[in-house]
């Protein structure tokens, strides 16, 4: 037990915005996290290359979502398309922030899109990416991303998705010991930000050693000031885990980036079918 | 022809016995009856009895006689035994919200709908918002939203393979999307796809566009889809509601399944509470602006009764006076509420009118107050004629304002209206409008004055312990009973009829009991009803005073002694309204030869009155037809009111004018002792006219003031004798001979009363006997008319004719 729930502190908190942004969740979300943790909220603006190089192939063509017609784009319309789109998020973070007194900061950048945010989350404790906007919006870029920091990303990650408010409980999976206490301090920011039931799934060989981990977690958390229900994780493959998670109706998992249930192609299943947010305690 | 003989004191006043009564007091009396109404009462009962269209009624009668507590007592009596009418409410009407429902209810059921409708409100407004919050439901919405972003989602993954599997990539743009050919997993540069085969250019621009088309399809359909979701959202919303609310509103139908417009509403309170299920689950958002709501919060008032008429406690039918008619007040009104600065209304903001509250009983009003308000007489008429009652404002009619207005449901109406008021306007209505005759079809006349009889003396002791109970007044001894019923006489100006003015009757009441507390006494008397009357008199009568005094100064020449030729006093009576006195006046004749024009001053200045002319002209016609059968009247006289500077009216000064020019021709003088009142006809008869006991106080107070020698008196129609109740001073003057009161049938017994000169009356020979007055006139007028008769003749040749005859 290295880390208690209160000892963690995320002191800087990575929002990367982009053309394909499509709402305000992930920002309102970010807000709340910071406003609860007294953190800086960093907005970050990524003028994609690729659009540039789109808009300056003869043939590029916009497709409005509203009306389903193709109009003619260059360099110059798609420059200015992505400097109004920054000034629209800069100016919803300002608002959002003041109103929350959370500090922030926003900032452009031009690159592609994977280097940038990777930079970024050097000096971040927290990103937020949006696995919602990659299953609506089909952003090609936003989808390579999130693939890498699954695999490959240094801090936590919080994959959002937009889902109703309701009372669906935060579920911390303590598969990995080493990992684990961690991933319980994370699911207790998380469920005393949102005031939300914690769950815990305690991978254990046999009834013994769950019983052992509840207690020892049990007491971990009293000292605390939280509660938690505790369940044994008996299976190991990535579908069970989506289907406990889904029985549970977890509003937001909580797995170690480590998890060896979210390696390989594991992460790929949970991206895809997983009905709830996930975070990736780095 | 006989001198007619002074009337003796006991033909003066016509008293009322006290012993008759055979009670000590009114407070041994039981509630007396209506006097003298009978015929009224007989058209109430008819018109009240009577449920045909149009038989409404209109009672007339004088103002302060009674009639409306009469009506109403009667009408109370007539509503207490019938059923009370049935309830109405107006309900929301969910098809068209400006147009209310009216629903007519069965008595005392309007309470409980509204008591129950407020408690299904309720019970919904919990019921609803917990079906929403079950998990179950969640699910299902979530599997709803899941599938349209399944459908979307797997159009746009079948073209992003399809578009990858061309080497090109769907990219999110700030406005949309784009197509481009990727190397990598990175878009190609432009340079290096200017480096390109043509034909590849070509192909990889053939697939984008042939993309896009494709994309174009599944965004199109994106609508679609999303509507399709939200329609099977709204079933679903839809199907949870009805489980949550049906069988709540099922139970409120049961209660009222015997009225089927309930029943219906019922239903279309279920449809519109599952088509407005935000409201009931607290989503409904209000825009506002600085936290000013710009348009009303969800509000469950559609789903509130407004009871208009509740008669669940009512015993009968209802008896309703409106005492304040206006068009509003008769036929209801929708008002407004002001929200951010505009007028708004709904279907609870209807009030009824009098026509509402009054349905099915009774509906009194004062025709003159009806008349006097703008439209309320139309809005009546509307009404009675259409059998409904349509609420509509003036505003609305006129479009004198801009803004909501409401067209409530008419309510059918079946009752009565009683209209209260005078004869003028009765007959003018008669007269000017041809409805009033078809709505108005029983009239009930009230009698001012009911015959004195020793019945009716003692219903009216009866009617005065009714008064005088009702408002605590102390009780009238039988004395004090005698006493307010000679007034009642003398109100009536007839000794054989009794006035039943009501409202000056109990004026009179209350103030005996003043007098009475005053005196330190508990029971009403006869000298606290004199002291009564007394002080009424004093209080009104300063403008008499003044006009007396300024005969007294000879400011005003009026002889009270001697005689005089063509000088005769004539009585008029001035009515101040509360208060009526008479004042004698001064005629003055001159006579000379002339054409036959007798000339009315009075009428050539326009100070004359039709009526006045008319007896001048009667008088003019006899004086030919009694003198100048046989010759032209040949005679210019003049007639003057002397001192006299506003109008004459009436012909009661005929006889006195008659007299005057009789003097005048005859050179007899009259006696200035007397003063004469009454009206002559063609035929020499004296006739009755009005107020015979003011006109002989009124001299005689000057006269007593003067001094009272035993020949002044007051020569009055003998047909006016009946109508004396003159006051007690009066009489006691006559008892003691130093005042007299003559009754004359025809100008000759005036003349000679007024003369002391026989009149004379044709002998067999058609002559008049010699020194009467008659035979004097007679010669007179014989003089003129061969006086004129000389003027006449020609002027022989070469001779100017002069003024004096040969």
């Amino acid at each position: 037990m290295t880390t208690r729930p209160h000892e963690l502190i995320f002191r800087r908190i990575l929002l990367p915005l982009d053309s394909g942004a499509a709402d305000s969740t992930d920002l309102d979300a970010a807000i709340r996290l910071a406003a609860r943790l007294q953190a800086e909220v960093v907005g970050i603006f990524i003028e994609d290359v690729d659009l540039m190089r789109l808009a300056a192939l003869p043939f590029a063509r916009e497709m409005a979502p509203l009306s389903a017609s193709a109009r003619r784009i260059d360099a110059a319309d798609m420059a200015r398309a992505l400097r109004a789109r920054a000034g629209v998020l800069r100016a919803r973070l300002q608002e959002r922030a003041l109103q929350a007194r959370v500090s922030w900061s926003f900032h452009i950048v031009q690159g592609e899109l994977l280097a940038e945010q990777l930079g970024e989350a050097v000096a971040s404790d927290l990103i937020i990416l949006d696995i919602g906007a990659r299953r609506a919006s089909m952003s090609r870029a936003t989808d390579q991303v999130t693939r890498h920091f699954f695999s490959q990303g240094a801090c936590t990650v919080w994959l959002r998705r937009a889902l109703a408010e309701d009372e669906r409980p935060i579920i911390a999976l303590l598969d990995d010991i080493s990992s684990g206490q961690r991933v319980l301090a994370v699911a207790c920011q998380f469920a005393r930000r949102d005031g939300k039931q914690l769950l815990v799934m305690i991978a254990a060989d046999d009834a013994i050693e769950f019983a052992r981990r509840a207690h020892d977690i049990g007491e971990l958390l009293t000292a605390d000031g939280m509660e938690a229900e505790c369940r044994p994780l008996t299976r190991s493959a990535a579908s069970d885990l989506i289907q406990d998670v889904t029985e549970a109706r977890g509003k937001l998992l909580v797995i170690a980036r480590d998890s060896p249930l979210a390696s390989g192609a594991g992460y790929q299943r949970l991206l895809e079918d997983l009905p709830c947010e996930i975070v990736l305690a780095g | 022809m006989n001198t007619p003989k002074a009337l003796a004191p006991e033909s003066l006043y016509t008293h009322c016995d006290p012993a008759q009564f055979g009670f000590e007091t009114t407070a041994e009396l039981g509630g007396g009856g209506i006097i003298g109404q009978e015929r009224a009462m007989e058209a109430l009962q008819f018109g009240v009895g009577i449920r045909r269209e149009g038989y409404n009624l209109f009672v007339l009668g004088p103002p302060g006689i009674g009639k409306y507590s009469v009506v109403r007592q009667y009408l109370e009596h007539a509503a207490g035994t019938a059923p009370a009418p049935p309830d109405w409410c107006y309900l929301h009407n969910f098809e068209q919200p400006d147009r209310p429902c009216a629903v007519r209810l069965p008595t005392g059921r309007g309470q409980a709908l509204r008591r129950d409708m407020e408690r299904l409100v309720d019970d919904l407004r919990n019921a609803i918002p917990v079906s929403f919050e079950t998990e179950e439901y969640h699910t299902h919405v979530q599997e709803i939203e899941e599938a349209l972003k399944d459908q979307r989602e797997h159009a746009l993954a079948e073209l992003t393979a399809e578009t990858e599997s061309r080497g090109i990539a769907l990219i999110r743009t700030p406005g949309g999307y784009a197509f481009a050919p990727v190397r990598g997993g990175e878009v190609i540069k432009p340079d290096d796809y200017e480096q390109l085969p043509d034909e590849e250019k070509q192909r990889i621009e053939a697939s984008v566009e042939e993309l896009q088309g494709k994309l174009a399809n599944i965004l199109r359909q994106t609508p679609k889809w999303q509507r399709e979701s939200r329609d099977r959202i709204k079933a679903l919303d839809r199907e949870v509601a009805l489980f949550a609310v049906g069988h709540l509103i099922e139970e409120v139908k049961k209660k009222y399944q015997d009225i089927a417009a309930i029943t219906a509403y019922l239903d279309a309170v279920q449809n519109d509470v599952v088509e407005h299920l935000p409201e009931f689950r607290g989503q409904d958002e209000t825009p506002n602006i600085l936290g000013i709501a710009l348009t009303e919060k969800p509000s469950f008032r559609r789903y509130q009764v407004n009871l208009l008429i509740d008669h669940g406690r009512s015993q009968g039918v209802p008896v309703v006076y409106e005492d304040t008619p206006l068009y509003q007040n008769l036929v209801g009104r929708v008002e407004h509420l002001t929200h951010m600065g505009a007028l708004v209304t709904d279907f609870m903001l209807i009030k009824p009118g009098a026509l509402h509250r009054a349905n099915g009983g009774y509906l009194i009003l004062d025709a003159k107050k009806l008349l006097t308000e703008p439209f309320a007489w139309e809005g009546l008429k509307r009404a009675l004629y259409a059998r409904e009652v349509r609420i509509q404002s003036l505003g609305q009619i006129y479009s004198y304002v801009s803004t909501v207005y409401l067209e409530p449901e008419a309510i059918p109406i079946d009752l009565k209206v009683v209209l209260l008021g005078d004869r003028f306007l009765y007959y003018l209505l008669q007269a000017y409008d041809p409805d009033f005759i078809e709505l108005f079809k029983v009239t009930a006349e009230f009698e001012d004055r009911v015959e004195r009889t020793p019945d009716n003396d003692r219903l009216y002791a009866g009617l005065l312990a009714v008064l005088t109970q009702r408002e605590d007044l102390y009780p009238l001894d039988s004395a004090a009973v005698a006493r307010v019923i000679e007034h009642g006489s003398r109100q009536a100006e007839d000794a054989e009829r009794l006035a039943v003015h009501l409202s000056s009757t109990m004026d009179l009441l209350r103030e005996s009991d003043y007098w009475a507390r005053q005196a330190g006494r508990v029971v009403i008397t006869r000298t606290d009803v004199q002291h009564a009357i007394d002080m009424q008199v004093r209080r009104v009568d300063r403008i008499r005073g003044q006009v007396q005094e300024g005969i007294l100064r000879n400011l005003v020449l009026i002889d009270t002694a001697g005689a005089r030729i063509g000088q005769v006093n004539a009585l008029s009576v001035i009515d101040l309204g509360n208060f009526s006195f008479a004042q004698p006046t001064r005629i003055t004749a001159n006579a000379r030869m002339g054409e036959g024009e007798i000339i009315d001053i009075e009428r050539e200045v326009e100070l004359g009155g039709s009526i006045h002319s008319k007896g001048v002209m009667i008088l003019t016609s006899m004086l030919a037809a009694r003198y100048a059968q046989d010759r032209p009247l040949s005679l210019t006289a003049s007639l003057a009111f002397e001192q006299s500077y506003g109008l004459i009216e009436g012909d009661s000064a005929s006889v006195a004018e008659f007299c005057a020019l009789i003097s005048a021709l005859a050179a007899v003088p009259i006696d200035q002792r007397l003063a004469v009142t009454g009206s002559v006809n063609q035929h020499g008869q004296v006739q009755a006219i009005g107020g015979v006991n003011h006109k002989i106080e009124g001299f005689f107070d000057i006269c007593r003031a003067r001094g009272l020698d035993g020949g002044h008196g007051v020569i009055i129609p003998a047909a006016n004798v009946v109508h004396l109740m003159l006051r007690e001073d009066v009489i006691e003057a006559v008892r003691a001979g130093r005042f007299k009161i003559y009754p004359v049938e025809s100008v000759d017994e005036a003349i000679t009363l007024l003369t002391g000169v026989p009149a004379g009356i044709r002998d067999a020979q058609g002559e008049y006997p010699n020194g009467s007055v008659n035979q004097r006139v007679e010669d007179r007028l014989r003089d003129f008319a061969e006086l004129r008769h000389e003027f006449a003749k020609p002027v022989p040749d070469g001779h100017e004719n002069d003024d004096t005859p040969a």
